[in-house]
């Protein structure tokens, strides 16, 4: 197995008095397509926003390839390699599909020194853009404003963009939610086709277990911020405590 | 000579900022929307208590009781159904322009129909006086305390223990909440703004026997219940009418210890509220202050446009067969729309709302006056204005950095104050000609005519540059970081550096637009680059349009120079301005405004500033 890229090492996050998530490891390689699931409030987005860099840790560490970054701000763990989509979705809704990516290639370039904030498009990588855009099946989409778009192309906008910053790992926040099942699986293809021909790894925090169990090969399961289990995720999704947990919260939903 | 009584004086005053201040703090909390405008509402109710009792001759109580129980209420409703609902869930910087429209149109209409000079009104409150430990104390003086406390007592209860309180206090985060409740947001919005408008009419009717009623002053004296609002974090009544009470004695002590030192006091005192606004706007944890409400990031609806500006020149023969007074009325115009250009820059593409753009001009119109003066040659003289204000900006845009939407707007409203009171009313620097200093023009440009053409051209070279940081990543960070800063965090930007570069070249632009003025008029004076400038600007540019560089054009000419088309050289028409407050209010939510109406209405091949793929079409997305 290959060693980590981005990783949590016994992460605490507390809200007041409140352990929102509780001593959890979790860790994804290049290449490797990582879910986590669990019933609503069980810790999945805290877990998330402190990988992301988000919330403050209270316990633990976060480490991108064995450095640990807990104090680094999220725009600097992003130029380290973690790119992210949002549960709500964050896209530049006045650019067009072509602008979103193509800033996405330039904006760790430019944010290195401040002085490249002048070029004109030096930094900007056209021949990766239309590869990404025909890979996600946007090309005939590129020239709209992404303010114009259905939710679920611009889900695949925002999973595009993370794309085109050429992450080592992408952190992918309730991807489904909103969309379909037609567009969910469009977005899961994508998601599998561009981590395999770019080979970044997928950490994938979801609600909607088809997702997971499509595109996901390793799982862990968290219940009220803890790990109540890790492993593939056919083995994982057979455990009886998983779908105690799972199911008994679906029911209280 | 005691203290005591300053203190007695300072309390006063404060308990009446202290009224204005829950008044603010009661509508923000509840609705989202910081009324910018609170002091105006306030200043229009005063003259409707003017009218009712001094005119038409209604005996106090009743004058009083009309005020605030039927005229006040009825500007509440009118503020409920016209602005606040429609700016629900809109951008702060919408927030911020609507609220600041509001303020210009009220201005403007006390202006129009009572004149500029200001009103004596004789007293309200009994004049009889008792003494305290050796003071004379005025039974006015201990009705306006014991009000002051009496309304943040009455208040405070109301939001502890009563069901419309407590509704009242969830329904900003929540606008279902009260309906699930079982009240009807319109009536609570209506009693909020009409509750609001009462507090702020209270404040300016307590205010106008001290002061005389003057719209400008009743208008701005809310900046002491901004400060106090701040205070109390826009969210504790306590705190709020504590931080009032402070200011209050603050402003009157210190006339008692710098009496004797008249320049110092007169330049120091009206500053306090201001500094003491933007020091806890800069110190505050970002924790304690929260933009509360639904609030969308700016528009992103519009395309932020590049364009080259060579349309301009068509003007360019109007500059030689107009009259001689006309051109110099054109040429103002066109200095003008370099000046909002400088608006164009910050707020058009980062969507962060400044109001200090006069003041920037009016430092780079002194900068070019004492350099051309000190024989430095008009060419060098005009960059160098331009780029003395740059430090300016960096220093409003470094601290201001965590701040953004309103707290930002609220920041460069007290630095706005800050240049006005501190740089161009006491220091002799800023005095302009009075010392015999005027700007120069070289000697191939002493005719008006051909200064104008240089304006033009200058203006065209400012469009092109606006034009040309739209298209570096520069340009595009603004836009990204304006659209989700979320996301544009995600992908590795920090704001530090776009922002520190677009407030640098927004101050560039604004200095180079005083150089401009000062070489037109060969004279500047402070009075013009005051703050009420600064928020006329800004109305107006969002009227013009504040995406495209066209709009701030268009805005000039219509404001400064179209008027005197009609009314051929007499003084401009009382009611333009809040003509121009009333069509922002109409616009404020659409960032095209007139230039992207136009546009929207122009067959495609006839918007000549629009096509070509280097230069955005103001296409409008969505909406």
């Amino acid at each position: 197995m290959t060693a980590p890229f981005l990783s949590a090492h016994d992460v605490t996050v507390q809200f007041g008095g409140l352990t929102a998530v509780d001593s959890v490891s979790v860790a994804v390689a290049r290449g490797e397509l990582v879910g986590v699931i669990g019933p609503n409030g069980a810790g999945k987005s805290t877990l998330f926003n402190a990988l992301a860099g988000t919330v403050a840790l209270a316990g633990g560490s976060v480490r991108i390839e064995g450095t640990d970054v807990s104090d680094w701000r999220p725009e600097r763990r992003a130029r380290a390699g973690v790119a992210r989509t949002f549960q709500r979705l964050e896209v530049f809704g006045s650019m067009t599909v072509r602008e979103n990516l193509l800033y996405a290639t330039e904006a760790a370039a430019l944010a290195e020194r401040p002085w490249r904030l002048l070029a004109r498009r030096r930094y900007q990588d056209d021949a990766l853009v239309d590869e990404v855009l025909t890979l996600v099946g946007l090309a005939g989409d590129a020239d709209r404003p992404v303010a114009e778009l259905p939710t679920g192309q611009a889900r695949i906008v925002e999973f595009a963009r993370a794309v085109c910053a050429r992450p080592a790992v992408v952190l992918l926040d309730e991807p489904s939610s909103g969309l379909d099942a037609a567009e969910t699986a469009a977005l899961t293809a994508a998601a599998r086709d561009a981590a395999q021909r770019w080979g970044f790894g997928i950490l994938l925090v979801e609600h909607d277990l088809s997702m997971v169990f499509d595109l996901c090969t390793w799982l862990h399961v968290l219940d009220f911020g803890c790990l109540i289990a890790s492993g593939p995720t056919r083995e994982v999704a057979e455990l009886d405590r998983v779908r105690d947990a799972y199911l008994g919260a679906v029911d209280a939903g | 000579m005691s203290w005591l009584p300053f203190v007695v004086s300072g309390l006063v005053a404060g308990s009446i900022y202290g009224i204005a201040a829950m008044g603010l703090v009661v509508t923000y909390r509840t609705t989202g929307l910081f009324n910018f405008a609170h002091g105006a509402v306030g200043m229009a109710v005063a003259y409707g208590f003017y009218v009712l009792r001094d005119e038409a001759g209604v005996p106090t109580a009743l004058a009083l009781l009309l005020c605030l129980a039927g005229l006040a209420p009825l500007i509440g409703v009118a503020i409920d159904r016209l602005f606040a609902r429609a700016v629900d869930g809109a951008s702060q910087a919408t927030k911020v322009v609507v609220t600041m429209a509001l303020l210009i149109t009220l201005q403007g209409l006390a202006v129009a129909v009572f004149g500029a000079t200001p009103k004596q009104l004789a007293p309200i409150l009994p004049t009889g006086t008792f003494r305290l430990a050796s003071v004379a104390v005025g039974w006015d003086q201990v009705i306006v305390i014991a009000l002051g406390i009496t309304i943040l007592v009455a208040l405070t209860i109301f939001f502890r223990r009563s069901r419309t309180g407590t509704v009242m206090r969830a329904m900003v985060d929540d606008r279902d909440l009260a309906r699930a409740a079982g009240f009807s947001a319109t009536r609570i919005g209506v009693l909020t703004w009409s509750l609001g408008v009462a507090t702020a009419g209270l404040a300016g009717i307590l205010f106008s026997p001290l002061l005389g009623l003057d719209s400008v002053i009743l208008t701005l004296l809310v900046v002491q219940a901004y400060a106090a609002a701040i205070f109390g974090r826009l969210t504790s009544l306590p705190r709020t009418f504590a931080g009032a009470l402070a200011l209050g004695l603050a402003g009157s002590l210190i006339l008692r210890a710098l009496g004797d030192h008249p320049t110092l006091l007169n330049g120091l005192r009206p500053s306090i509220p201001f500094a003491f606004l933007f020091v806890i706007l800069v110190l505050a944890r970002r924790t304690t202050l929260r933009e509360l409400g639904v609030s969308a990031p700016w528009a992103g609806s519009v395309r932020a446009s590049a364009t080259s500006g060579r349309w301009l020149l068509l003007l360019l023969p109007l500059v030689f067969v107009l009259s001689p007074a006309r051109v110099f009325s054109l040429g103002f115009a066109l200095v003008i729309a370099c000046a909002l250009l400088s608006i164009t820059v910050l707020t058009g593409t980062s969507g962060l709302v400044s109001l200090t753009q006069a003041g920037l001009a009016g430092v780079g119109a002194f900068a070019y006056i004492h350099l051309t003066a000190a024989g430095v040659p008009f060419w060098l003289a005009l960059p160098a204005a331009g780029l003395s204000v740059v430090p300016l900006g960096i220093a409003i845009a470094v601290p201001a950095l965590r701040l953004s939407g309103l707290f930002l707007a609220l920041a460069t409203f007290a630095v706005g104050q800050l240049i006005d009171g501190l740089l161009f009313s006491s220091w002799t620097w800023f005095s302009g000609a009075g010392d015999g200093l005027r700007g120069g023009r070289p000697s191939l440009l002493e005719s008006d005519r051909l200064y104008v053409a240089f304006i033009l051209i200058v203006l065209v070279a400012l469009v092109a540059l606006v034009g040309a940081m739209r298209r570096t990543g520069l340009g595009r960070s603004l836009i990204a970081l304006r659209d989700s800063p979320q996301a544009a965090t995600s992908l590795g930007i920090r704001a530090l550096w776009p922002r520190v570069a677009v407030f640098s070249v927004s101050a560039f632009v604004a200095g180079i637009a005083g150089g401009l003025y000062a070489g037109l008029l060969q004279a500047a004076s402070g009075a013009f680059f005051n703050t009420f400038t600064s928020l006329l600007w800004l109305v107006i540019t969002v009227v013009g349009g504040v995406e495209h560089p066209y709009g701030a054009v268009l805005a000039a000419l219509l404001f400064y120079f179209a008027p005197d088309l009609v009314s051929s050289g007499g003084p401009a028409s009382p009611w333009l301005t809040p003509a121009f407050g009333v069509t922002a209010l109409l616009l404020a939510s659409r960032p095209g405004g007139l230039v992207g109406w136009i546009s929207a209405r122009l067959p495609s091949r006839l918007v000549a500033f629009a096509p070509g793929p280097d230069e955005d079409a103001l296409a409008t997305v969505g909406s």
